[in-house]
């Protein structure tokens, strides 16, 4: 499984019948810093996930599939959890420090523009507010 | 899963038997900010309204023979949607 941070949703009418009524979500691959490790995935949701937020990936496809309930289809990649935290050496305790960095990164880097640091930092207030609802 | 662009198609008269009546289609994997990135490869399509130059989402390894309608079917690259969109995060967008 991968760790990863949700960055964009992907809309497709046109699909496979698999991804019907199901939620893509554009997720780049993080370490456990929670810094990009290059590289991201469509992945399909089923966890309710969004707004910026770290979660697990399970990139394989029968393990997807049993996941989502399908003997059969081409789904590979699913959220299948959000993370709280992450322990060990080189690893941030919580996912709020890892948020904070990845923030931080997105203003100084020449990349990352303006909307896109605001972009991950309010859907992270919303998505606590929502969490803590539920 | 990727994002990927539609730039091409390949004609196969010989092939396997598995293959018929599937459109082949050269496409070219992208970044989420949509720039291409690695070789671009030959992808079925899976959802046969595919088109050049279009936003499409393609799915690798067995996966992509799942796609089709011999499961069993030898590719490795399926296309599986057509992008209509893809939207950045935004606050309360849950």
């Amino acid at each position: 499984m991968k760790l990863a941070r949700v960055v964009g949703t992907v809309v497709s009418t046109i699909c496979s019948p698999i991804f019907e009524d199901r939620t893509l979500l554009l997720c780049d691959l993080v370490e456990p810093s929670g810094e990009a490790a290059g590289g991201y995935l469509i992945a399909v949701d089923t966890v309710g996930a969004g707004a910026g937020e770290l979660v697990l990936l399970l990139d394989e496809g029968t393990s997807a599939r049993q996941v989502v309930g399908a003997a059969y289809g081409p789904l590979r990649t699913v959220v299948v959890g959000i993370v709280d935290a992450v322990e060990g050496p080189g690893a941030v305790a919580r996912v709020e420090q890892a948020t904070a960095k990845a923030t931080a990164k997105g203003e100084t880097a020449a990349q990352g523009t303006k909307a896109t640091a605001k972009a991950t930092a309010k859907p992270r207030a919303a998505a606590k507010q929502g969490r803590a609802a539920r | 899963m990727q994002l990927a662009r539609v730039i091409g198609t390949v004609v196969a008269t010989v092939k396997s038997p598995s293959l018929d009546g599937v459109r082949l289609l050269i496409v070219q994997p992208l970044t989420r900010q949509l720039a291409p990135v690695g070789q671009p490869v030959v992808a079925a399509d899976a959802v046969h309204m595919a088109g050049p130059g279009e936003l499409v989402y393609i799915v690798g390894s067995r996966e992509a023979a799942e796609a089709l309608e011999d499961r069993f079917a030898p590719v490795d690259h399926a296309i599986v949607g057509i992008v209509d969109a893809v939207e950045p995060i935004r606050g309360g967008d849950r």
